[in-house]
């Protein structure tokens, strides 16, 4: 027995291992919670019950002359506006992150101005009550409103004035004093822990009713501190990859006219394709789990033509000279006989001369893809749309000798050309892959311009390998 | 019978019954995982109330093509691990992703411990261990997706995986020897 064994053991035992749970209590935690909706109009409605609470708040914090009221006016804000912020930092979860430096700056200016006797504070008692209860109906009265909004959108009367005027009455008549005795209550509690004593005081008072409970859980879990798996894939799927690949031209030569074209016969004998090179560069768009998808890119491709000629032959040539030269006995003659002397030469001609195609294409092609796990199997047929042709090199002319292969012999442009392709490509990651690729390719389109009367069509078939990226 | 498919097309639409029918279905199931991955227990108590509160609030985005218990049971994981961020629990770097041969275990050691018992003896391993050791074993995630979750890189899941079983071999070993002496006691 080894330890995989005892991970296996544990693998069983603790992975389905269940404990029972108190749901009714776990339900009462996280309700209400509803699944984020995409409805604007909530939106909107929950933005104009704000503003509307916003209105009333400015009006209940209509700035006094003594220090005391601007300090209050300063908690006040504070509270009213953000009630839901201060009881999120809430002692049911010690593990939320606590501001007390900013409750602290808040609350010790309270507690520089405000000086409370004992005989105000049990009148702040009896204000705190008084306020919590407010409180409570100003949120029952912002979600009535919230759902007036929403009645009167579907076409119900409009509720807003009459409730919107009740609220702003209510918040009116809210203590100060209340609220500034519950906030210095929490001003004392800050040097031990301001959040679990004013979450726990707002609850005991009702003020965290169920809307600010889940709030609060809300808050603890915000999408920054937990990723979410979403499960839900991108919709579409990129590659991006480069090919180099080999290829073997068939060239096919006719001619045009019915003259007689000395380079033609030698041409179509001695001149020969050789292999070519294919590079690309692609990019597909695929959509998720679709099988079939498009493909384009930018192809460049150079394909080499020799002609090699191979000649055995005698040079004869004829020149004139002195056959023999006499001189008689006596010596006073010389006589020189002149005649045509014959020279056979032995020639052997053995010369390659290159030409090359260069071509740039813009392939647009469809996709098959078949995947089973790591390895994938593709079928991709298309059309190229070639963008430049030129041609470097020599070629054998109709003087039967060689000249630049320029544009006066090749065009510059061959229109469309239809191609062929098998892939097999491998895996090496979720998003990188290698692959190879068989492909076949036909050229419908004469390469020899107008005024060259050898006409020349390719076909193309060839092999590559390519590494891509999947994202 | 629990229809996962019906239940989650309920909670989208926000009933509550089925929001309930959810949560007693996977609680039971969930509150051990984020046992497993939470502080502690009093704190995994927290994560399972995250866990359906996350759940809840971005059933949306469940698609549908994939299990929901492996998206449940990965909240619960991601809300339980979050908890040890808040904590500023900062995983271990280990330099080296060395291949360790191990040694045999006697079954007899394990076999016939129950689940806490067993949960208690991983729990014996560092705590960057512990969670690696964890997620692979028991959750079965990949290396790239713990290191997604903790936030460290796949190779320090490699090796912290690798030490966690050095040391699983130390603490069966110790509890193998402490078993034979205890019987020689005996």
């Amino acid at each position: 027995m080894e330890l995989n064994n005892f991970e296996k053991h544990l693998k069983t035992s603790l992975h389905n291992m269940e404990e029972e749970v108190d749901v009714a209590k776990l339900m009462k935690a996280i309700q209400p919670i509803e699944p984020k909706r995409k409805k604007k109009g909530l939106y909107i409605a929950s933005v104009v019950a704000v503003m509307v609470l916003l209105a009333g708040s400015s009006y209940y914090l209509t700035p006094s002359n003594t220090s005391t009221d601007k300090a209050l006016s300063v908690l006040t804000t504070d509270l009213s506006h953000d009630q839901n912020e201060l009881n999120n930092e809430s002692s049911e979860y010690p593990s939320a992150p606590v501001k007390k430096e900013q409750f602290s700056e808040q609350y010790q200016l309270v507690d520089r101005n405000v000086e409370l006797s004992e005989s105000e504070s049990r009148n702040y008692i009896q204000h705190i009550e008084q306020a919590t209860s407010n409180i409570y109906e100003i949120h029952k009265t912002k979600r009535s409103v919230q759902q007036s909004l929403e009645d009167s959108r579907n076409g119900s009367t409009n509720f807003l004035g009459s409730r919107t005027k009740t609220t702003i009455t209510d918040r009116a008549d809210v203590s100060k004093n209340g609220y500034q005795l519950a906030v210095r209550q929490n001003v004392e509690s800050t040097t031990k822990d301001i959040n679990l004593v004013q979450s726990t005081k707002l609850k005991s008072l009702g003020m965290m009713n169920l809307e600010t409970e889940s709030d609060i859980n809300l808050k603890l879990i915000s999408p920054k501190q937990v990723d979410c798996p979403t499960f839900v894939e991108n919709p579409w799927i990129f590659d991006f990859g480069t090919v180099m690949g080999l290829s073997n031209p068939t060239k096919s030569l006719t001619k045009k006219t019915t003259e007689i074209l000395p380079a033609y016969a030698s041409r179509a004998t001695n001149e020969k394709s050789l292999e070519g090179l294919d590079l690309e560069l692609y990019i597909s768009a695929k959509r998720a789990r679709w099988p079939v998808f498009l493909k384009s890119g930018i192809n460049y491709s150079r394909w080499s033509e020799r002609m090699k000629i191979e000649e055995d032959y005698t040079e004869i040539d004829t020149i004139q000279g002195i056959i023999s030269i006499t001189t008689s006995e006596t010596g006073d003659t010389v006589k020189y006989i002149y005649g045509d002397i014959y020279v056979e030469r032995d020639v052997q001609i053995r010369q390659s001369i290159h030409y090359y195609i260069n071509r740039i294409d813009i392939p647009l092609s469809v996709v098959y893809e078949k995947e089973y796990g790591d390895h994938a199997f593709q079928m991709e047929f298309g059309t190229r749309f070639n963008v430049s042709t030129f041609a470097r090199g020599l070629i054998y002319n109709n003087q039967l000798e060689f000249s630049e292969a320029s544009s006066a012999i090749f065009r510059r442009l061959t229109g469309l050309n239809y191609f062929g392709k098998l892939h097999y490509r491998y895996y090496l990651s979720n998003n990188s892959y290698v692959g190879t690729q068989l492909y076949y390719q036909y050229i419908p389109g004469d390469f020899a311009s107008n005024t060259n009367n050898i006409s020349q069509t390719y076909t193309n078939y060839g092999m590559g390998f390519y590494y891509g990226y999947r994202f | 019978m629990f229809e996962i498919n019906k239940i989650l097309d309920k909670c989208l639409k926000g009933e509550q019954r089925a929001q309930t029918e959810l949560v007693r279905h996977y609680a039971k199931k969930l509150l051990p995982v984020c046992k497993r991955y939470a502080p502690d227990d009093h704190l995994a108590q927290d994560a399972l109330q995250e866990t359906f509160i996350n759940t809840f609030r971005y059933l949306d985005k469940y698609s549908g093509k994939g299990s929901f218990d492996a998206w449940i049971r990965r909240i619960a994981v991601n809300c339980s691990l979050s908890l040890h961020k808040k904590l500023n629990f900062r995983y271990q770097q280990v330099d080296t992703a060395n291949d360790y041969i191990l040694p045999p275990i006697d079954p007899s050691i394990y076999a016939h411990l129950d689940n806490e018992e067993l949960l208690e003896i991983v729990k014996q391993l560092p705590k960057h261990y512990y969670m690696v050791f964890n997620l692979y074993i028991i959750e079965g995630y990949d290396h790239k997706e713990i290191g997604e979750m903790l936030g460290i890189g796949e190779s320090t899941s490699r090796s912290n995986l690798s030490r966690a079983r050095q040391k699983l071999i130390g603490i069966l070993k110790k509890k193998q020897a402490f078993e034979f002496a205890s019987k020689i006691a005996i």
